[in-house]
Protein backbone atom coordinates (compact mmCIF):
# COMPACT_ATOMS: atom_id res chain seq x y z
CA UNK A 1 0.00 0.00 0.00
CA UNK A 2 2.83 2.13 1.05
CA UNK A 3 4.68 1.38 -2.47
CA UNK A 4 1.49 2.34 -4.52
CA UNK A 5 1.16 5.33 -2.68
CA UNK A 6 4.82 6.32 -3.59
CA UNK A 7 4.38 5.27 -7.45
CA UNK A 8 1.66 7.57 -7.89
CA UNK A 9 3.35 10.53 -6.58
CA UNK A 10 6.62 9.65 -8.60
CA UNK A 11 4.33 9.26 -11.83
CA UNK A 12 2.87 12.29 -10.75
CA UNK A 13 5.67 14.59 -10.74
CA UNK A 14 7.10 12.61 -13.82
CA UNK A 15 3.82 13.58 -15.58
CA UNK A 16 4.38 17.26 -14.21
CA UNK A 17 8.28 17.90 -15.64
CA UNK A 18 7.02 16.19 -19.04
CA UNK A 19 4.33 18.67 -19.43
CA UNK A 20 4.91 21.59 -17.61
CA UNK A 21 2.04 24.17 -17.03
CA UNK A 22 2.28 26.70 -19.93
CA UNK A 23 3.25 30.38 -18.46
CA UNK A 24 0.24 32.43 -19.02
CA UNK A 25 1.89 34.99 -19.45
CA UNK A 26 3.80 33.71 -22.67
CA UNK A 27 3.62 31.69 -25.93
CA UNK A 28 6.21 30.27 -28.01
CA UNK A 29 6.37 30.51 -31.72
CA UNK A 30 8.35 28.79 -34.22
CA UNK A 31 7.82 30.31 -37.94
CA UNK A 32 8.71 28.05 -41.20
CA UNK A 33 9.42 30.26 -43.42
CA UNK A 34 9.31 28.78 -46.77
CA UNK A 35 10.09 29.70 -50.43
CA UNK A 36 7.57 28.22 -53.54
CA UNK A 37 8.16 28.30 -56.83
CA UNK A 38 6.58 25.95 -60.16
CA UNK A 39 10.28 25.23 -61.17
CA UNK A 40 9.94 21.47 -60.24
CA UNK A 41 8.00 19.18 -57.87
CA UNK A 42 9.33 18.47 -54.94
CA UNK A 43 8.64 19.53 -51.28
CA UNK A 44 11.90 19.83 -49.12
CA UNK A 45 11.96 16.61 -46.83
CA UNK A 46 12.43 19.71 -43.63
CA UNK A 47 8.94 20.61 -44.82
CA UNK A 48 7.34 16.82 -44.67
CA UNK A 49 4.94 17.23 -41.83
CA UNK A 50 3.43 20.07 -43.75
CA UNK A 51 3.19 18.62 -47.52
CA UNK A 52 -0.56 18.18 -46.62
CA UNK A 53 -0.60 21.88 -46.27
CA UNK A 54 1.60 23.44 -49.13
CA UNK A 55 -0.18 20.89 -51.78
CA UNK A 56 -3.00 23.05 -53.85
CA UNK A 57 -1.77 25.82 -53.17
CA UNK A 58 -1.08 26.90 -56.42
CA UNK A 59 3.28 25.89 -56.25
CA UNK A 60 5.01 22.61 -57.09
CA UNK A 61 8.14 22.96 -55.47
CA UNK A 62 8.83 23.76 -51.66
CA UNK A 63 12.14 25.15 -50.03
CA UNK A 64 12.34 25.74 -46.11
CA UNK A 65 14.03 29.02 -46.10
CA UNK A 66 14.98 28.80 -42.28
CA UNK A 67 12.84 28.32 -39.13
CA UNK A 68 12.67 31.19 -36.36
CA UNK A 69 11.35 30.15 -32.68
CA UNK A 70 11.45 32.78 -30.03
CA UNK A 71 8.94 33.26 -26.78
CA UNK A 72 7.57 36.01 -26.08
CA UNK A 73 5.99 37.89 -22.96
CA UNK A 74 2.74 39.92 -23.40
CA UNK A 75 3.47 42.76 -25.33
CA UNK A 76 7.43 41.70 -26.46
CA UNK A 77 7.89 41.42 -29.89
CA UNK A 78 10.01 39.34 -32.59
CA UNK A 79 11.16 41.04 -36.01
CA UNK A 80 13.00 38.48 -38.90
CA UNK A 81 13.29 38.98 -42.13
CA UNK A 82 11.39 36.96 -44.88
CA UNK A 83 12.63 37.93 -48.44
CA UNK A 84 14.10 41.14 -50.21
CA UNK A 85 13.35 43.95 -48.16
CA UNK A 86 10.26 42.21 -47.03
CA UNK A 87 10.51 41.13 -42.93
CA UNK A 88 7.87 40.25 -40.14
CA UNK A 89 7.01 41.00 -36.68
CA UNK A 90 4.95 39.25 -34.17
CA UNK A 91 3.59 40.62 -31.02
CA UNK A 92 2.28 38.38 -28.32
CA UNK A 93 -0.58 40.09 -26.76
CA UNK A 94 -2.39 37.98 -24.00
CA UNK A 95 -4.12 34.37 -23.46
CA UNK A 96 -7.62 34.40 -22.65
CA UNK A 97 -9.37 30.99 -22.24
CA UNK A 98 -6.56 29.27 -23.97
CA UNK A 99 -7.03 31.36 -27.32
CA UNK A 100 -3.13 33.43 -28.03
CA UNK A 101 -3.80 36.56 -29.17
CA UNK A 102 -0.95 37.80 -31.38
CA UNK A 103 -0.33 40.25 -33.97
CA UNK A 104 1.90 39.45 -37.53
CA UNK A 105 2.93 42.70 -38.96
CA UNK A 106 4.70 42.37 -42.32
CA UNK A 107 7.00 45.19 -43.64
CA UNK A 108 8.46 46.08 -46.82
CA UNK A 109 11.85 48.03 -46.33
CA UNK A 110 10.64 50.60 -43.69
CA UNK A 111 6.86 50.66 -43.99
CA UNK A 112 4.47 48.89 -42.64
CA UNK A 113 2.12 46.77 -45.48
CA UNK A 114 -0.14 44.58 -44.16
CA UNK A 115 -0.95 43.48 -40.12
CA UNK A 116 -2.98 40.51 -39.11
CA UNK A 117 -4.50 39.77 -35.55
CA UNK A 118 -5.25 36.16 -34.82
CA UNK A 119 -6.78 34.62 -31.55
CA UNK A 120 -5.27 31.21 -31.57
CA UNK A 121 -5.99 27.88 -29.57
CA UNK A 122 -2.38 27.16 -27.71
CA UNK A 123 -0.82 24.42 -29.84
CA UNK A 124 -2.93 25.69 -33.09
CA UNK A 125 -0.83 26.81 -36.60
CA UNK A 126 -1.82 29.09 -38.80
CA UNK A 127 0.24 30.07 -42.05
CA UNK A 128 0.44 33.51 -44.35
CA UNK A 129 1.32 33.52 -47.81
CA UNK A 130 2.67 35.75 -50.11
CA UNK A 131 1.57 35.29 -53.37
CA UNK A 132 3.80 36.49 -56.48
CA UNK A 133 5.71 34.55 -59.04
CA UNK A 134 7.79 33.14 -56.28
CA UNK A 135 5.64 32.57 -53.37
CA UNK A 136 7.02 32.89 -49.29
CA UNK A 137 4.97 30.99 -46.89
CA UNK A 138 4.78 31.77 -43.19
CA UNK A 139 3.96 28.56 -41.21
CA UNK A 140 3.13 29.61 -37.34
CA UNK A 141 3.04 27.76 -34.97
CA UNK A 142 1.83 28.69 -31.75
CA UNK A 143 2.87 27.04 -28.38
CA UNK B 1 -55.83 143.57 -49.76
CA UNK B 2 -58.71 145.31 -50.10
CA UNK B 3 -61.10 146.67 -47.34
CA UNK B 4 -63.84 144.47 -48.55
CA UNK B 5 -61.64 141.39 -47.61
CA UNK B 6 -60.15 142.90 -44.36
CA UNK B 7 -63.97 143.68 -43.63
CA UNK B 8 -65.12 139.92 -44.06
CA UNK B 9 -61.43 138.54 -41.97
CA UNK B 10 -62.70 141.13 -39.15
CA UNK B 11 -66.18 139.67 -39.36
CA UNK B 12 -65.07 136.29 -39.45
CA UNK B 13 -62.99 136.73 -36.48
CA UNK B 14 -65.77 138.64 -34.78
CA UNK B 15 -68.55 135.48 -36.00
CA UNK B 16 -65.79 132.98 -34.40
CA UNK B 17 -65.19 134.93 -31.33
CA UNK B 18 -61.42 135.10 -31.76
CA UNK B 19 -61.78 139.12 -31.11
CA UNK B 20 -60.25 140.56 -27.77
CA UNK B 21 -63.20 142.27 -25.56
CA UNK B 22 -61.78 145.29 -26.79
CA UNK B 23 -62.07 144.59 -30.55
CA UNK B 24 -65.10 143.45 -30.44
CA UNK B 25 -66.73 146.24 -28.16
CA UNK B 26 -65.13 148.21 -30.95
CA UNK B 27 -66.77 146.56 -33.92
CA UNK B 28 -70.36 145.88 -32.23
CA UNK B 29 -70.34 149.67 -31.71
CA UNK B 30 -69.75 150.08 -35.75
CA UNK B 31 -72.37 146.95 -36.28
CA UNK B 32 -74.77 149.51 -34.55
CA UNK B 33 -74.44 152.56 -36.77
CA UNK B 34 -73.89 150.46 -40.04
CA UNK B 35 -76.88 148.16 -40.74
CA UNK B 36 -74.84 146.90 -43.83
CA UNK B 37 -72.16 145.74 -41.85
CA UNK B 38 -74.76 143.84 -39.58
CA UNK B 39 -76.40 142.12 -42.35
CA UNK B 40 -72.83 141.20 -43.96
CA UNK B 41 -72.33 139.52 -39.74
CA UNK B 42 -75.50 138.02 -39.31
CA UNK B 43 -74.67 136.14 -43.03
CA UNK B 44 -71.59 135.09 -41.66
CA UNK B 45 -72.73 133.86 -38.61
CA UNK B 46 -75.34 131.65 -40.27
CA UNK B 47 -73.07 130.33 -43.03
CA UNK B 48 -69.86 129.49 -40.42
CA UNK B 49 -71.61 126.50 -38.58
CA UNK B 50 -72.37 124.92 -42.34
CA UNK B 51 -68.91 126.13 -43.51
CA UNK B 52 -67.16 124.32 -40.40
CA UNK B 53 -69.13 121.21 -41.01
CA UNK B 54 -68.41 121.45 -44.69
CA UNK B 55 -64.57 121.43 -43.45
CA UNK B 56 -65.08 118.81 -41.05
CA UNK B 57 -66.71 116.63 -43.64
CA UNK B 58 -64.34 117.16 -46.47
CA UNK B 59 -61.60 116.46 -43.41
CA UNK B 60 -62.96 113.29 -42.55
CA UNK B 61 -63.73 112.80 -46.17
CA UNK B 62 -60.08 113.43 -46.72
CA UNK B 63 -58.74 111.43 -44.13
CA UNK B 64 -61.40 108.38 -44.51
CA UNK B 65 -59.89 108.04 -47.80
CA UNK B 66 -56.24 108.34 -47.14
CA UNK B 67 -57.03 105.54 -44.60
CA UNK B 68 -59.03 103.60 -46.46
CA UNK B 69 -56.31 103.84 -49.22
CA UNK B 70 -53.58 102.85 -46.71
CA UNK B 71 -55.90 100.17 -45.93
CA UNK B 72 -55.94 99.31 -49.87
CA UNK B 73 -52.47 99.74 -50.23
CA UNK B 74 -51.76 96.88 -47.20
CA UNK B 75 -54.05 94.59 -48.78
CA UNK B 76 -52.72 94.79 -52.24
CA UNK B 77 -49.49 94.43 -50.72
CA UNK B 78 -50.23 91.57 -48.11
CA UNK B 79 -49.80 88.09 -50.28
CA UNK B 80 -53.17 85.87 -50.07
CA UNK B 81 -53.03 82.90 -48.48
CA UNK B 82 -52.59 80.87 -51.70
CA UNK B 83 -49.23 82.98 -52.23
CA UNK B 84 -48.12 82.41 -48.74
CA UNK B 85 -48.80 79.31 -49.35
CA UNK B 86 -47.07 78.31 -52.24
CA UNK B 87 -44.09 81.05 -50.66
CA UNK B 88 -44.21 78.44 -47.77
CA UNK B 89 -44.06 75.20 -50.24
CA UNK B 90 -41.22 77.01 -52.77
CA UNK B 91 -38.88 77.73 -49.81
CA UNK B 92 -39.60 74.47 -48.14
CA UNK B 93 -38.93 72.50 -51.39
CA UNK B 94 -35.87 75.08 -51.91
CA UNK B 95 -34.35 73.78 -48.31
CA UNK B 96 -35.31 69.91 -49.15
CA UNK B 97 -34.16 70.01 -52.47
CA UNK B 98 -30.94 71.47 -50.95
CA UNK B 99 -30.37 69.25 -48.55
CA UNK B 100 -31.54 66.54 -50.74
CA UNK B 101 -28.49 67.55 -52.57
CA UNK B 102 -26.08 67.73 -49.88
CA UNK B 103 -27.33 64.29 -48.55
CA UNK B 104 -26.34 62.89 -52.21
CA UNK B 105 -23.51 64.38 -52.30
CA UNK B 106 -22.42 62.45 -49.02
CA UNK B 107 -23.40 59.68 -50.19
CA UNK B 108 -21.52 59.95 -53.16
CA UNK B 109 -18.24 60.59 -51.66
CA UNK B 110 -18.66 57.79 -48.95
CA UNK B 111 -19.55 55.59 -51.64
CA UNK B 112 -16.81 56.38 -53.81
CA UNK B 113 -14.72 55.99 -51.14
CA UNK B 114 -15.65 52.69 -50.02
CA UNK B 115 -15.66 51.92 -53.78
CA UNK B 116 -12.01 52.75 -53.91
CA UNK B 117 -11.27 50.91 -50.28
CA UNK B 118 -12.78 48.40 -51.97
CA UNK B 119 -10.47 48.26 -55.77
CA UNK B 120 -7.72 48.98 -53.51
CA UNK B 121 -7.66 46.80 -51.20
CA UNK B 122 -10.83 43.78 -51.34
CA UNK B 123 -13.50 43.76 -49.25
CA UNK B 124 -12.34 43.96 -45.53
CA UNK B 125 -11.46 40.51 -43.65
CA UNK B 126 -12.96 41.02 -40.21
CA UNK B 127 -14.33 38.31 -37.92
CA UNK B 128 -14.00 34.97 -37.32
CA UNK B 129 -12.24 32.80 -39.98
CA UNK B 130 -13.32 29.28 -38.34
CA UNK B 131 -14.43 27.86 -35.68
CA UNK B 132 -11.16 27.89 -33.78
CA UNK B 133 -9.15 31.24 -35.14
CA UNK B 134 -10.18 34.60 -35.15
CA UNK B 135 -8.76 36.81 -37.93
CA UNK B 136 -8.84 40.08 -38.61
CA UNK B 137 -6.52 42.18 -41.34
CA UNK B 138 -5.59 45.88 -41.21
CA UNK B 139 -4.18 47.30 -44.40
CA UNK B 140 -0.43 49.48 -44.31
CA UNK B 141 0.94 52.14 -46.39
CA UNK B 142 0.54 50.21 -49.63
CA UNK B 143 -2.37 50.58 -51.96
CA UNK B 144 -1.61 47.59 -54.14
CA UNK B 145 -1.60 45.06 -51.14
CA UNK B 146 -4.27 42.95 -51.44
CA UNK B 147 -5.38 39.94 -48.49
CA UNK B 148 -7.99 37.60 -48.40
CA UNK B 149 -8.48 34.90 -45.56
CA UNK B 150 -9.23 30.60 -46.12
CA UNK B 151 -9.57 28.03 -44.19
CA UNK B 152 -7.98 24.81 -44.63
CA UNK B 153 -10.40 22.48 -43.10
CA UNK B 154 -8.54 18.96 -44.09
CA UNK B 155 -5.47 20.77 -42.40
CA UNK B 156 -7.62 22.66 -39.76
CA UNK B 157 -5.82 25.95 -40.28
CA UNK B 158 -6.65 29.47 -41.68
CA UNK B 159 -4.70 30.88 -43.65
CA UNK B 160 -3.98 34.31 -45.00
CA UNK B 161 -3.01 34.64 -48.93
CA UNK B 162 -1.25 38.56 -49.63
CA UNK B 163 -0.64 39.76 -52.78
CA UNK B 164 0.60 42.87 -54.16
CA UNK B 165 3.80 42.36 -51.65
CA UNK B 166 6.98 42.66 -53.69
CA UNK B 167 9.54 39.65 -52.62
CA UNK B 168 12.03 40.29 -55.44
CA UNK B 169 15.33 39.25 -53.69
CA UNK B 170 18.18 41.93 -53.95
CA UNK B 171 20.96 40.81 -54.84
Amino acid sequence: MRTAAWLVVVLGLAVGLAAPPARADEAAFTVTIVKATNDGDSIDPALEQFAGLLKNRGYTNFTKIGTVAFALKEKETRKFGVAGNVSAEIEYLNEVNNRVAFKCRVFEGGRKALEVSYSIPRGGKTMVVFRGQVAYMLIIEIR
Amino acid sequence: MDRKTLIEIEMGRYVDGEMSPHERAALEKRLAAEPELRRLADELAALRPRVAEAMRAAAGSIEGERIWRNVAERIAARPSALETFLDGFRLFFQRRVAVGIAATAIVLVAALLVVNALVRHGPPVIGTASAETEVTIEYGDNPDVVATVDQDTKAGIVIVSVDGIDLSEVD
